[in-house]
């Protein structure tokens, strides 16, 4: 009977359909324990395919979020406390050890700006004689729901001869990780960098410059442009940027410079006008036929 | 594959046989058995008016997809199946592995996915070492690098 038993979970064991099925359905804390296993449950466990489709897996099964991260922006080093959602309620204060693997000094101040699917766009801010020291962003990655941290290359936003200074966008389409850099709110020119899948390196999609921008917007005047989005396009030739320029929502074709006016933008109320929204307002809605259930 | 037959017209119910690896024979309602894609194909090729050997499978195992085949043909409400689906799966993990094992071979997908949440579920707490003994794997790391894996992925084992 044992051996019986024994050969069947071997033969289980043995089979990487049934093996996959079965360890999507795990949480991603334990398999990383389990990569220790075998060769073979490491490199199923390590492989890109697999981890998202076990991402996925487990938002479907467990969709609400396993803990909050709080920034605590006041303290003298960058700390950020784990509130775990589900649980006992007895776990005492415990800070977020992986950042200081950052080796952030102490002059800095880290912000969580922006999180995407895993990723967290951290800016560090010179604290020691106030802000006049431009603020340098970095980004950090953060493996889904794991707390190891791997630091993510720079966009490069200092090497270019313009100097762009501030990024300006972060964000997913289609599974390629974009973001924007610009020299300033003011001048409408800017950058758009892609990741490479193994995040590696940022590599330059379109430096779109005032002469583009001029081809596209003929009639518009700028006074403050923000980057809503960065849509990739099956075809390359569809690639967009949606920008909130002058109360409106306009989409610019990276491929061939033509602007299109999507729709008017409702005033901000509490700002003024010309800083409108910004991408981190903007969330990519889908059609959809499921339901939310109460 | 995927288009549905339709046998409506027909006014008795028809009943397929299946055979065990240990040549049990059991009765099975159409749209029950059906809800196999193995059989449904075996069927479609032919078997239907004899027996549909199923070589994989044995009768104490076959005994028991048959009873899930024939629940799940049965009308039973959404919240009822769901119940009566969490007793079927909680078995001890030789007949889990074997069930795994036969709803694969007669690709049964609702049943596959139920069977392997619980083996999932059941696993997710145990230790490497616990795992290589369910599934009687061996360990082929060299002990450094057992031991780089498990520095990599400390805070997991914590």
């Amino acid at each position: 009977m044992q051996r019986v038993s024994l050969s069947s979970a071997e033969i289980i064991a043995g089979n990487q359909d049934l093996l996959t099925e079965i360890l999507i359905r795990v949480p991603a804390k334990p398999l990383l324990k389990f990569k220790c296993v075998s060769k073979q449950w490491l490199s199923l466990i390590s492989d890109p395919k697999f981890c998202i489709w076990n991402a996925s897996h487990q938002r479907i099964l467990n969709p609400t979020p396993d803990a909050l991260l709080l920034n605590n922006f006041y303290s003298s080093t960058p700390t950020f406390q784990f509130v775990p959602l589900e649980g006992d309620g007895a776990s005492s204060y415990s800070k977020v050890a992986v950042f200081d693997d950052l080796n952030v000094s102490p002059y800095f101040r880290l912000k969580i700006k922006n999180s995407c699917n895993g990723l967290i766009l951290c800016m560090s801010i010179f604290c020691g004689r106030g802000f006049d020291d431009a603020g340098s962003e970095l980004k950090v990655m953060n493996r889904p729901h794991c707390e190891s941290l791997k630091i993510m290359p720079m966009p490069p936003i200092f090497s270019t001869v313009n100097r762009f200074r501030e990024i300006m966008y972060f964000g997913e389409s289609r599974g390629h990780l974009h973001s924007a850099g610009i020299r300033s709110r003011f001048v409408f020119e800017f950058d758009v960098w892609e990741m490479a899948s193994d995040y590696s390196r940022w590599s330059l999609l379109h430096h779109v410059s005032p002469h583009r921008i001029k081809r596209a917007f003929p009639e518009q005047k700028f006074d403050a442009f923000s980057i809503l989005n960065v849509l990739q396009a099956e075809k390359e030739e569809k690639s967009k940027v949606v920008i909130s320029v002058d109360s409106r929502a306009m989409s610019l074709n990276l491929f061939d410079d033509t602007s299109k006016k999507l729709s008017d933008l409702a005033p901000g109320l509490e700002f003024p006008a010309e800083l409108g929204y910004e991408g981190h307002d903007a969330f990519q809605y889908f059609q959809s036929l499921v339901c939310v259930w109460g | 594959m995927a288009s549905s037959e339709s046998t409506t017209t027909s006014t008795t119910t028809k009943v397929l046989r299946l055979k065990s690896s240990d040549n049990e024979i059991f009765g099975v309602e159409e749209k029950a058995a059906l809800q196999s894609e193995t059989i449904k194909s075996l069927a479609e090729d032919g078997y239907s008016e004899d027996v549909i050997p199923l070589f994989n499978v044995e009768k104490k195992t076959l005994a028991k997809i048959v009873e899930w085949l024939n629940k799940h043909a049965s009308g039973s409400s959404k919240e009822e199946l769901k119940r009566w689906d969490a007793d079927f799966v909680d078995v001890d993990k030789d007949v889990l592995y074997d069930l795994l094992l036969a709803s694969n071979y007669l690709n049964i997908e609702v049943l596959l996915h139920q069977l392997a949440q619980k083996v999932a579920d059941m696993i997710k707490g145990k230790k490497p070492e616990e795992i290589r003994q369910l599934f009687g794997i061996k360990n082929d790391f060299t002990p450094e690098e057992e031991a780089e894996i498990r520095r990599e992925n400390a805070w997991a084992f914590e």
